[in-house]
C-alpha cells in the first residue's frame, strides 16, 4: 500500500510531500468486578498523506499544506482523487514558507520495551492475571477495569529524503475502585506503563483501594477559606503544563505566549526552583525530527522552547518535535513533613484542570485529606480554585518520586493559600 | 437533498455479508458494522491556515462481533477481502479461547429482530460543492471582521468542520444502512492582560451542511464584548449563589452533571447512584429531560441506527422532575432486561461500543428570561462553560464555565467574575431549579469522552434555568 501511494504520488506530480504509515495493533481486555465483559482485538493501518503547495502571495513564498488519510485497499484511482484534492486545497492554506523536517535516512528502531517480541493478547492476560490475583475483602474492590496493550509501527518517508522507522509497544487503561461502607463511592484511575510490570499494576490497584475506603470514610466538604494545598501524583504533571504550554512554539509564534529563551519565567520566592526536562518517549517525531531529551527550565529560566517543525522554523529554532513526558528534578521536603496542621491532600479530583492561558487552576475534590490535630480527616466534595501566577515563587516539592508514562518527578508539590470553595 | 450512499460500502457489502455468513455457519450470533467517512476541518487563526481531513473519528473500518460461552468478543480493522477470512476467523477463534480462561460476565443474547432499511439525512449546501476556496475565505472575512471589532483583540480563531459518514450493519436479520451529514463551526475570541490571555467562545452546529456558517458572523459581537469583559473580571467569593445558566450551561448540567449518571452500562457497573432512583423525584417539577438519536432537535447526534444495530429513539428521561428511565446500549439492555435505547456508541467503528449520550436537553418552560434576572437579589448569570466531569455513582458537580455576570436587585450591574467553578450534589442543584426558560437551544460543537477517553459528538442544551448552586 505504501507503495501504491508513493508511486501515485509520482504519477501526480506532487514535488513535496511526507507519508506516514502507522499501524496499529491493540489487545483490549474489559472486566466488571472480577468477569471478563469482553476481549476485542483489533489491527488497524493508517496512511497520513501531507501534501505541500509552494506558491507566493505578494512577493512571498508561501508553503500551503493540506493532508489526506488514505485507507488500506483504495486503489490507485481513488489515491490520485485524494491527492489531487488535497493539492487543490493546499492553495488556499496560505502559511509562509518553511523547510520540512531535515532529511535524515536511518534504520528502523526496535522499540526498548520489554513487551517486543511478546505476543501483544498474551500481555493483556499476564495484566488481567495479575489483577485477578488481587484479593479484597468484598467492602472495597476493583469495579471495573479496561486494559489495553498497543504494539505501533511507524514508517515516516518524505520527498527530501527523509526515511525514518520504529516500533513502539504501550500499555495503558483505567479502573474504577468501589467502597460499599459506610457510604458507597468509587473513585477512578489511569495508568500507563512502557514496559509490561504486573507487580506495578497490582500496587497502584492496591493503593486505590486504599484511597477509596477513606472517601467512603470521608462525609462532609472542607470549610470554605484557603488552604495550604498538596497536589499529588499525575496531578503535578498536570500543574506544570502551565510551564509547556507556554514555552511551545505553537503558542509563542502567534504572540499567546511572550516567552523567549534565557526569561525567568518563574517569580523568585521562597519556594524551590523549577528544573524541568522533556522527555523523549519515541525516537521520532510526527515530523520525522529524532527526538532526545530537552532542558525546559533550569532553576526557573527557559532554557529551550519546542515544537513541531512548522513553529519552530518560523522562530528560528531547529525543530524538536512535541513531547508527552515531563521530568521534573528536585523535591526538598519529605512527604510527611509537607502535612503541617491545616494543610488538605488532594488524593483526587474529579477533574483536574490548569488553563495555561490563564494560569488558573482546580477541579472539584473527590478526596482530600485535612491535617487536623496531627491526623488526616478524609473530606469529599468542594472545589480548589487557584492560580500560577499567585503561587509559582512559593512551591514546594516532595522528595518520594513518582513515575508514569507521562511523568517523572517529586510525588507531591505544596501550593499556599490556595482559594477552597466547600461549605 | 439526501446524503447518497457510499460507493465503498456498497461494493464491500457482498464481502462482510460472506464473512458474515462463515460466522454465523460457527457462532450462535454475529455482525458486521462498518464505516465510511469523509471528514475535513477548517481552521484559520495567528497559527496560520489549517485544511485537512481529519482522523481518528472515523475512517474506513469495520467490527465483527461475535457470541461465544454467554458472552461477546470483537475484531475491528479497516477493509477486508475473501483472502483475509481465515487470518480474521483465526484471530477470532484464538481470541475466544484465551477468554474462556475467565469468568463471563453474563450476557444473553441479541434478539436481533428482522429489519432492513436505508436511510439519509437531509442537507442544504454541501461543504465538498461550497470547496475549500469558499469556505476558508469566509472563515478569514469573519477573521478580519472580528479583529477589527476592538483593537484590544489580540487574535480571532473561526473554524468550520463537517462529517459525513455512511454506515452499514449486517447480521443473520438486520441488513441497515444509514447516511449522515453534519457540521459544526465557531469563533474564539483573545484578548491580553498582562500575563493572561482572557478567551471567549462562540459555537453551533446542525444535522445538515455549511449553510451553518450563516450563524456565525451573529457571534462576532458577543464574543468581543465577552472578551473585554473579562479583562476587568474580578475572583469570585466562594459560596452558595442563586444562579441563571445559560442554554449552554444548562446543557452543560444536563450532560455532566446528570446524563453521564443515567448510562446505563453504568447500572450494569453498579456505577450509577441513579439506578437507585428510578421512580423517585430527582428534580423539582419544572424539569423535563430527554435524550435520542430522533427526539425531533435534529443535531450532530442525530442518526437512523447505533453501533450496534438498535434503531434511533427518544427517550423520556425525567418527567416532571421525576426520573422515569436511563438509555443503554444493546449489552447492556441484556444484562438488565430492558429494552435497548440505540445509545450504543463507537470512537470510530474499529472502538468498542459503550452506553452514550445523544441529543440531550431539559425541555422548555414558561419563564422569560427578564423575569428570571428581576427575580434574583444578588446571584449571578452564569455562561459559556469551559469543562465538566461526571460523578455517577455519588452525583457530585464538577462543572467549569468561564465567567458569570452579577445581579443585584434584579438587574445586571455589569461586574463579571471569572473562572468559575460549580461544586456540589446533583439532586440538591436539579431540586432547587425554580424557574425555566421558554426556549430550548441546543450545540453539539465539542466531544464527549467517557471518563477520559472514547470521544464522541453530542449534543446538549435547554432553555435559561434559575437555580442555587455552589460556586467558586
Amino acid at each position: 500500500m505504501l507503495n501504491l501511494i508513493l508511486e501515485t504520488l509520482k504519477k501526480e506530480n506532487i514535488a513535496v510531500w511526507k507519508v506516514k504509515k502507522t499501524l496499529r495493533e491493540r489487545a483490549e481486555l474489559y472486566f466488571i468486578r472480577k468477569q471478563l465483559d469482553m476481549p476485542r482485538y483489533a489491527v488497524v493501518p493508517e496512511y497520513e498523506v501531507s501534501i505541500y503547495r509552494d506558491f507566493e502571495e505578494n512577493g512571498k513564498a508561501m508553503r500551503g499544506l493540506s493532508v489526506c488519510y488514505v485507507d488500506e485497499g483504495q486503489t490507485q484511482e481513488e489515491i490520485s482523487a485524494k491527492i489531487q484534492a488535497a493539492y487543490f486545497a493546499a492553495q488556499f492554506v496560505k502559511n509562509p514558507f518553511y523547510e520540512l523536517a531535515d532529511a535524515i535516512c536511518e534504520p528502523y528502531k526496535e522499540s526498548t520495551s520489554n513487551l517486543r517480541g511478546m505476543d501483544i493478547k498474551s500481555a493483556a492476560s499476564a495484566l488481567a492475571d495479575a489483577f485477578l490475583s488481587i484479593e479484597d475483602d468484598g467492602i472495597a474492590f476493583v469495579n471495573s477495569l479496561e486494559i489495553f496493550v498497543r504494539r505501533t509501527e511507524v514508517e515516516i518517508i518524505a520527498s527530501n529524503g527523509l526515511h525514518v522507522s520504529f516500533g513502539s509497544d504501550k500499555i495503558d487503561g483505567e479502573f474504577v475502585t468501589q467502597c460499599v461502607k459506610p457510604i458507597d463511592v468509587e473513585q477512578y484511575r489511569q495508568f500507563s506503563y512502557d514496559n509490561l510490570d504486573a507487580e506495578a499494576l497490582k500496587q497502584k490497584i492496591a493503593t486505590a483501594i486504599e484511597d477509596v475506603r477513606r472517601r467512603a470514610n470521608a462525609k462532609v466538604a472542607p470549610k470554605t477559606g484557603t488552604y495550604n494545598i498538596l497536589l499529588t501524583g499525575e496531578n503535578v504533571a498536570t500543574f506544570l503544563e502551565y510551564y509547556c504550554i507556554r514555552s511551545h512554539a505553537s503558542t509563542i509564534f502567534p504572540g499567546y505566549s511572550t516567552w523567549k529563551k534565557g526569561d525567568k519565567v518563574q517569580k523568585d520566592g521562597s519556594g524551590e526552583k523549577l528544573n524541568l526536562d522533556l522527555v523523549a518517549t519515541t525516537p521520532y517525531s510526527a515530523d520525522g525530527v529524532a527526538m532526545k531529551d530537552l532542558p525546559l527550565l533550569r532553576d526557573g529560566v527557559l532554557q529551550n522552547i519546542f515544537g513541531p517543525t512548522r513553529f519552530m522554523r518560523y522562530l528560528g529554532e531547529q525543530p524538536t518535535g512535541d513531547f508527552t513526558k515531563l521530568r521534573v528534578e528536585g523535591g526538598t521536603m519529605k512527604f510527611e513533613d509537607m502535612k503541617s496542621e491545616g494543610t488538605l491532600e488532594t488524593v483526587s479530583f474529579s477533574d483536574f484542570q490548569m488553563n495555561a492561558f490563564t494560569g488558573n487552576f482546580g477541579g472539584e475534590m473527590r478526596l482530600c485529606l485535612l491535617r487536623e490535630n496531627g491526623k488526616d480527616i478524609p473530606l469529599t466534595g468542594g472545589s480548589i480554585n487557584g492560580k500560577m501566577q499567585d503561587v509559582e515563587d512559593k512551591l514546594i516539592f516532595s522528595t518520594e518520586k513518582y513515575e508514569d508514562g507521562s511523568y517523572c518527578g517529586p510525588y507531591a508539590v505544596l501550593i499556599p493559600n490556595v482559594p477552597v470553595a466547600g461549605i | 437533498m439526501k446524503v447518497g450512499s457510499s460507493r465503498y460500502l456498497m461494493e464491500k457489502k457482498p464481502v462482510f455479508k460472506k464473512l458474515l455468513d462463515q460466522l454465523l455457519a460457527r457462532y450462535s450470533y454475529a455482525s458486521v458494522i462498518a464505516s465510511d467517512v469523509v471528514s475535513k476541518n477548517y481552521n484559520i487563526s495567528g497559527r496560520g491556515i489549517n485544511i485537512g481531513e481529519q482522523n481518528g473519528f472515523g475512517k474506513r473500518a469495520f467490527t465483527v462481533r461475535v457470541y461465544d460461552n454467554g458472552g461477546y468478543a470483537e475484531y475491528s480493522s479497516v477493509t477486508i477481502t475473501e483472502d483475509d477470512f481465515e487470518s480474521v476467523l483465526k484471530t477470532i477463534e484464538e481470541s475466544l479461547k484465551a477468554s474462556r480462561a475467565y469468568n463471563r460476565m453474563a450476557t444473553p443474547v441479541s434478539d436481533d429482530e428482522k429489519l432492513a432499511f436505508c436511510k439519509s439525512t437531509d442537507y442544504e449546501i454541501d461543504p465538498v460543492e461550497l470547496g475549500d476556496e469558499a469556505i476558508i475565505n469566509r472563515l478569514a472575512q469573519l477573521r478580519e471582521k472580528g479583529k477589527a471589532m476592538d483593537e484590544r483583540i489580540m487574535d480571532v480563531t473561526c473554524r468550520f468542520n463537517f462529517q459525513r459518514y455512511h454506515k452499514i450493519f449486517l447480521s443473520k436479520n438486520r441488513d441497515l444502512e444509514q447516511n449522515v451529514l453534519f457540521t459544526d463551526a465557531a469563533v474564539v475570541m483573545m484578548a491580553r492582560k498582562g500575563a493572561e490571555i482572557k478567551t471567549s467562545y462562540k459555537s453551533c452546529s446542525c444535522l445538515g451542511g455549511a449553510e451553518v456558517l450563516d450563524q456565525v458572523e451573529s457571534f462576532l459581537p458577543i464574543t468581543k464584548n465577552t472578551v473585554i469583559d473579562l479583562l476587568s473580571a474580578e475572583p469570585l467569593t466562594p459560596g452558595e449563589y442563586d444562579c441563571i445558566c445559560s442554554p449552554s450551561v444548562t446543557g452543560m448540567i444536563v450532560h455532566e452533571a446528570f446524563g453521564h449518571g443515567v448510562e446505563m452500562d453504568m447500572f450494569v457497573k453498579d456505577r450509577a447512584l441513579a439506578k437507585q432512583y428510578v421512580g423517585k423525584r430527582v428534580a423539582s417539577d419544572l424539569i423535563t429531560m430527554r435524550d435520542g438519536a430522533c427526539t425531533g432537535y435534529d443535531d450532530v447526534a442525530t442518526f437512523f441506527f447505533d453501533d450496534e444495530g438498535t434503531v434511533a429513539h427518544d427517550t423520556l428521561v425525567i418527567d416532571k422532575g421525576i426520573l422515569v428511565s436511563g438509555y443503554a446500549d444493546e449489552v447492556s439492555a441484556k444484562r438488565l432486561g430492558v429494552e435497548a435505547t440505540g445509545n450504543g456508541r463507537r470512537e470510530s467503528v474499529d472502538h468498542k461500543a459503550y452506553t452514550r449520550m445523544t441529543n440531550t436537553y431539559f425541555v422548555e418552560g414558561n419563564d422569560e428570561l427578564d423575569d428570571m434576572i428581576a427575580s434574583i437579589k444578588d446571584g449571578l448569570l452564569l455562561d459559556e462553560p469551559s469543562s465538566g466531569m461526571e460523578d455517577p455513582k455519588n452525583w457530585g458537580i464538577q462543572c467549569m464555565v468561564s465567567f458569570g455576570r452579577e445581579i443585584k436587585d434584579g438587574k445586571l450591574t455589569g461586574r463579571i467574575f471569572s473562572p468559575i467553578v460549580l461544586s456540589g450534589y446533583v439532586p440538591d442543584l436539579l431540586q432547587s431549579i425554580s424557574m425555566v426558560g421558554k426556549t430550548v437551544e441546543h450545540a453539539g460543537s465539542g466531544f464527549c469522552g467517557k471518563g477520559h477517553k472514547e470521544w464522541v459528538k453530542v449534543s446538549d442544551g435547554g432553555p435559561y434555568i434559575k437555580a442555587r448552586i455552589r460556586l467558586g
